[in-house]
């Protein structure tokens, strides 16, 4: 049983507190959910029954603690009862009845659990009431119509209850989907005409028809409002967005006077965010969400939309400064918030959010988290939603220690201690997601062993260290049997399929169809040859596989004319009759997914989105670039695709990138290698960590150099043996 | 007066004669007019980048060049024939080699109001990072029923008092083999003395029409 303490630490009782763990043990050995005050079918604050235990193949049933003193009804209607201390309260009799029907609504939904016919719901529900601190005869002054017992006896009415509901029909994840309010985010339905068909378009519309539902560590996370900060770790698809959008909607209707700041850094974000949380707060209150104080805002600002660098500016009286006063920063989101911070902390200003919640951590500076923590008020209830594995040079996690800054003593706002352990309910308060929606599992593996270089011929780029950080990312270590690895120790390392929720992938294994076709690889002696071959598959793809234009994303790994080579794909698709868009190029960046239009995208643009059809083109620059961020585009190119992904390249070493793809397939769904020594990895991550234009400097200088005087190189050579036997040793080629 | 299929018929072949410089075709007939699908009507009083913009952003156009320029095609007739002709040629607009202190210094020395209001406002563009375009477009609009002016004329963007007064009315062809024969002039003269274009250019001009223009000033600017 999963136990989900949604307000539990912020508001209940005491006998609500010690009641859930005692019942949470009771239930341990079934399969469902016990929830506190959740799901909440749209109800609010005390309308909700203390405890709602949905239990798989059982039935539902609802638990309603009564802590207090009750004397009696407090009129002849029984629709209100008075409490030793004079209070008013409703009577909870009423509130577990009407709770009890907006259950019964929402689970008349869905054919599978009610018939129309008879009316009868096939799913059990009981409910009964608790009374802690009331004396038998006042209890029964009040009438009751439904169950109630002492809280002495809670254990034995709830294994009788287990015994006689062993005929509901069930409880299941569909009917918790609608119960708990979720079915909103189902992807559109599309009718499958027929299951049979093997066309790609039929197995993309199939994997697309799949009632969304939270799965256990989604539903335990955002399901719950932390007394504290909190870290969500995972990679892209593992629905952090759809989680911290539910924890909004959530704090909001619990508490409409908190103040909540949703911030996030991709200015395409704001439509999705400002969907989830009014489709599951709209369904759960039938009102919209309040966004005065509710902020859903892009860090910076965009055009005619608030932005919370601007806000603060505004709220403070400072003069913000405009994208073309700093456009020419190293990083000019870094240096608006470094001038944001130093005017702040001469401020001192009081704190007025109650809860940040923060996608896309892993784009932000750190001075943006210390603005956050001076704004944020106690407890800190900062979440941030952070993907390990956005950015190859960015492999280390950044710790809390690290992001929040300096109290006057110089100690860190947040240590590192702040994220050990667990909220109540047993919720880690650095919480991995290690399920992955969006990519099939070859597909994410491909990904990671060419970003990582896993088997690239000069040795690996880059490697996580520790057996943890693996985990982190959903992968299971074999070998060696330590927590840190060392140089030389041979690592075995495999992707578990169960963390792999990818449908299409499951539709292929259904049909015994080998799920590996969903990446592929193709070698062309030129890019004309490439491009030709490209456009005509497009063309198939569309024409005779049911696929539309829209749903395919073509990426280049080109970082040179790039204009050039999507006119000519353009121009090629153009005469086959497919159309397409270049956003950025041709087309207004924010232009994507149209209908009828086919996306030529640069790895860039394309990140944060992502298509059922994705092609990889130019992908030998992951092999031929000197500063390895290829691999780090090819890795975020490969990880856009959520059904086929298509790679392809030309010229002279595409054999080697060939040669790396053929390796990672197959030693799939597992990879082995040796651990490279520190130094060799140090010295990669020193180039890792260069600024782009100083790698790009340095290499054109280099290559005038060979180009113009190489006299002058090998003179310099000749005169630094150190460097030149660097050079001969093999590994050390970069 | 040329039917509107001949002319339909003329936009094709001039499409796959100039294909290779055309990275996008967007055109079809349909009731009694030669456009692009979802044709908006009138023309933007915007900057002319913002207009080049637009029209990318709708897909307000016939073909799209592979310099990114952009050509629009349109033919209208109703039942006494041809009504309405717009040809319009929209470079890719390039922006101006200019500092944002220069604005400064043109601004601080002119002495008409409106064009200190002008330069504010560049310079106000140019702080949000906008950069400033000198291009325009220039087009051939041919309008059967208008009496103000000519129905036959050239015009550049948005100045209405010099219509430049044209004899003929021209074919598709016409137009873009101008455009191609100007903007692309090294790879245009390896294909004009291809069968097919030569082709197309004799049998164009048998269809050119002629209109009443008082003043031919075309023939005039031609032969100074």
């Amino acid at each position: 049983m999963q136990y989900i303490s949604g307000s539990l630490g912020h508001n209940s009782s005491a006998e609500e507190k010690i009641i859930g763990t005692q019942i949470n043990s009771d239930f341990v050995s079934f399969e469902g959910t016990l929830g506190y005050r959740m799901p909440s079918v749209g109800m609010q604050g005390k309308d909700i029954p203390s405890f709602i235990a949905q239990i798989y193949e059982h039935g539902i049933l609802i638990i309603d603690i009564v802590s207090e003193h009750i004397l009696g009804p407090a009129d002849d209607s029984d629709e209100y009862w008075i409490t030793e201390t004079g209070v008013t309260i409703p009577s909870r009799d009423i509130v577990i009845d009407n709770f009890e029907r907006e259950i019964q609504n929402r689970l008349k939904q869905d054919g599978r659990v009610y018939d129309r016919r008879t009316g009868q719901l096939k799913i059990v529900i009981g409910k009964v009431l608790v009374f802690c601190n009331t004396p038998a005869d006042k209890i029964a002054s009040l009438n009751l119509i439904n169950p109630h017992i002492d809280r002495n006896s809670i254990t034995s009415y709830i294994r009788s209850f287990i015994r006689n509901s062993n005929n509901s029909i069930y409880v299941s994840k569909q009917s918790q989907s609608l119960i708990e309010g979720t079915k909103v985010f189902a992807k559109a339905r599309k009718a499958v005409l027929n299951p049979e068909s093997t066309l790609l378009g039929d197995l993309i519309d199939r994997s697309m028809d799949n009632t969304f539902t939270l799965d256990e560590e989604q539903r335990k996370v955002s399901m719950q409002i932390p007394s504290g900060p909190q870290r969500i770790r995972g990679l892209a698809g593992t629905g952090k967005t759809v989680i911290l959008a539910l924890k909004a909607a959530l704090t909001h209707k619990e508490d409409e006077k908190l103040r909540i700041l949703s911030v996030f850094n991709t200015q395409s974000m704001y439509n999705q965010i400002h969907d989830l949380i009014t489709k599951y707060y709209t369904y759960e209150t039938r009102s919209s969400p309040d966004w005065s104080v509710l902020e859903v805002m892009h860090a910076w600002g965009g055009k005619g939309r608030a932005g919370f660098y601007y806000s603060v500016c505004k709220r403070f009286g400072l003069n913000p400064f405009a994208y073309g006063d700093v456009k020419n920063q190293l990083d000019p989101l870094e240096f608006i918030f470094t001038d944001l911070l130093r005017k702040l902390k001469s401020l001192n200003p009081d704190p007025y959010y109650d809860m940040v919640l923060i996608d896309e951590a892993q784009d932000f500076p750190q001075p943006f988290f210390e603005v956050i923590y001076l704004l944020t008020k106690n407890p800190k209830r900062i979440i941030w939603a952070y993907d390990e594995f956005q950015s190859l040079n960015e492999l280390k996690i950044k710790e809390p220690r690290d992001l929040f800054g300096l109290d006057n003593e110089g100690n860190p706002n947040i240590p590192n201690t702040e994220l050990e352990g667990t909220y109540i309910g047993g919720i880690e308060k650095d919480f991995i997601l290690s399920n992955c929606y969006r990519n099939p599992r070859i597909t994410l593996m491909t990904a990671h062993g060419l970003g990582l270089g896993i088997y690239r011929k000069e040795g690996i780029v880059d490697i996580l260290s520790d057996n943890k950080s693996w985990s982190a990312i959903g992968y299971r270590v074999l070998k060696p049997n330590k927590s840190t690895f060392k140089e030389g120790d041979q690592v075995e390392i495999e992707r578990p399929e169960t963390f792999s929720k990818n449908i299409l992938e499951k539709i292929l294994k259904e049909k015994a169809a080998d799920d590996k076709q969903l990446v592929s690889f193709e070698s062309y002696s030129s890019w004309k040859e490439e491009y030709d071959s490209v456009a005509q598959k497009i063309h198939t793809l569309i024409s005779t596989q049911g696929i539309s234009p829209e749903q395919i994303m073509v990426i280049t790994l080109a970082t040179l004319g790039t204009g050039e080579l999507f006119g000519y794909m353009r121009q090629q698709l153009d005469f086959l009759g497919v159309k397409s868009i270049t956003p950025g190029y041709i087309e207004s960046a924010d232009t994507f997914q149209e209908k009828g239009f086919v996306n030529l995208l640069t790895p860039y643009r394309a990140k944060g989105n992502e298509a059922n059809i994705v092609f990889v083109t130019d992908a030998q620059f992951a092999i031929t670039n000197t500063s390895f961020r290829s691999r780090n585009a090819a890795f975020v190119s490969i990880t856009r695709s959520r059904g086929y992904c298509y790679i392809s390249g030309n010229g002279r070493r595409i054999n080697e990138l060939a040669e790396e793809i053929r390796h990672i397939s197959n030693d799939y769904p597992r990879f082995n290698f040796k651990f490279p020594s520190e130094e060799e990895l140090k010295r990669r991550r020193v180039i890792l960590n260069k600024a782009e234009n100083e790698i790009e400097k340095s290499q054109r200088q280099i290559d005038e150099l060979i180009s113009k005087n190489p006299e002058i190189l090998i003179e310099t050579l000749r005169q630094n043996p150190d460097l030149l036997s660097k050079i001969i040793k093999k590994d050390d080629s970069n | 007066m040329i039917p509107i299929n001949n002319v339909f018929e003329n936009l094709d072949a001039t499409y796959k004669a100039f294909k290779d410089f055309i990275i996008d075709r967007n055109y079809s007939e349909q009731n009694n007019e030669i456009c692009w699908p979802s044709y908006k009507s009138g023309i933007s009083k915007q900057v002319y980048s913002k207009q080049y913009e637009d029209l990318i952003a709708n897909r307000q156009f016939t073909f799209l060049l592979t310099d990114r320029s952009a050509v629009q095609i349109y033919y209208s007739y109703d039942n006494t024939g041809l009504k309405k002709i717009r040809l319009a040629y929209y470079p890719a607009p390039k922006t101006i080699n200019i500092e944002r202190e220069d604005i400064d210094t043109y601004y601080g020395e002119t002495f008409s109001e409106a064009l200190e209001a002008h330069y504010m406002l560049l310079h106000d563009l140019m702080g949000q990072g906008i950069s400033v375009s000198n291009t325009t477009h220039v087009r051939f609009d041919y309008d059967r029923d208008v009496t103000s002016h000519n129905t036959n004329h050239l015009q550049i963007d948005g100045i209405q008092e010099l219509r430049i007064p044209f004899k003929h009315i021209i074919l598709p062809f016409h137009f873009v083999d101008f455009i191609i024969q100007n903007t692309y002039s090294d790879e245009y003269f390896k294909i004009n003395k291809s069968p097919n274009i030569v082709y197309l250019l004799a049998s164009s001009n048998k269809n050119l029409t002629d209109v009443d223009i008082g003043h031919d000033y075309y023939s005039i600017f031609m032969s100074m």
